[in-house]
């Protein structure tokens, strides 16, 4: 029987009873070079489906909500053998210890930025259905070229714009956000950015968030969490 | 960065501050969310390919996956900012 695992805490950080894991399977404490792993027996790796990928979040939601704040790791890691997790963990124990100190009383949240609604049957931002390059026809070589032209202007245009509110973000929200990882946005989202927070100052997080929205009437927030830190991790 | 003290002594307990627990947001607001963090983030040890989103047609996947609306994602965030 393999084993799975969920998150990495410090020695002693231990699931409760009755705490169930992937396929029902109870989870229980790995001792693995001063680091305590929480883990369930499972016979194969598993693949991802929405129940498992939920129940591998809860577990580690469970190990997030004492006071510790473990290392969530990633769905899939499955080792055949009890020796090759505890070896696979103790071989970068240095990284792990670090990564926790990093986290350590912190949780994570989501932040999307769109732009203003659009009206209904409006073409989705970024993209003018009568300046596609593909509708120029193939034998209309040079507005193909310059309809491809504009066409990739406008998506940078869209992409430093992005980077831009995700760098406005981050200034205005610091502190109590400790450290922020910016992504692309694609479609309506203009930028998307993941956000490190003190456990503590959830609540300034939440005001300094409403108060950002309202000084950007024109654009839309989504604001998801508080996660374990996944995106702080590695 | 953060700034604090090194983690060198690894058989010291770090002392955590309290806050509030970690409570799981609403299903359908987090879905996409959670898919993308459970599947493409996190820490990785294990030397078997790990399966990520990054790139990958989620419909081929075969993952039965609800993708709200983002008005209703507004609505649902606006909801949550009050609590």
């Amino acid at each position: 029987m393999g084993l799975y695992l969920y998150c990495i805490g410090p020695e002693g950080h231990r699931p409760g009873a009755g705490l169930r894991g992937l396929e029902e399977e109870p989870v229980h404490p790995l001792e693995a070079g001063g680091l305590t792993v929480w883990a369930s027996s499972l016979e194969a790796p598993p693949s991802p489906s929405p129940g498992r990928i939920r129940r591998h979040d809860r577990v580690i939601r469970t190990a997030t909500a004492g006071a510790v704040t473990p290392l969530p790791l990633r769905f899939g890691q499955w080792f055949a053998t009890r020796r090759e997790a505890v070896e696979s963990v103790d071989k970068r124990k240095s990284d792990h210890l670090r990564a926790l100190e990093d986290v350590r009383g912190s949780v994570e949240f989501g932040v999307r930025i769109l732009g203003p609604g659009r009206a209904t049957g409006e073409a989705p931002s970024g993209r003018e259905t009568t300046d596609d390059p593909e509708a120029a026809g193939a034998g209309a070589g040079r507005a193909y070229l310059e309809a491809l032209a504009r066409r990739q202007a406008d998506e940078e245009k869209r992409r430093e714009r992005g980077r831009a509110l995700a760098r406005e973000l981050g200034e205005r929200l610091v502190p109590p956000v400790r450290r922020q990882r910016p992504e692309a946005g694609s479609g309506d989202v203009l930028a998307a950015v993941s956000q490190l927070v003190a456990r503590t100052d959830v609540p300034r997080y939440r005001g300094g968030m409403r108060a950002h929205r309202k000084s950007r009437p024109e654009l839309r927030f989504v604001v998801s969490g508080p996660w374990p830190p996944y995106s702080f991790v590695t | 960065m953060t700034t604090g003290p090194a983690a060198s002594d690894p058989t010291v307990a770090l002392p955590e501050p309290p806050g509030p627990p970690l409570a799981a947001p609403p299903d359908d607001l987090a879905l996409s969310e959670m898919v993308s963090r459970v599947l493409d983030r996190g820490v990785v040890i294990s030397g078997e390919a790990v399966l990520g989103v990054a790139g990958v047609d989620l419909v081929h996947l075969g993952l039965d996956l609800v993708l709200t609306s983002v008005a209703t994602l507004e609505e649902r965030a606006e909801e949550g900012a009050g609590s």
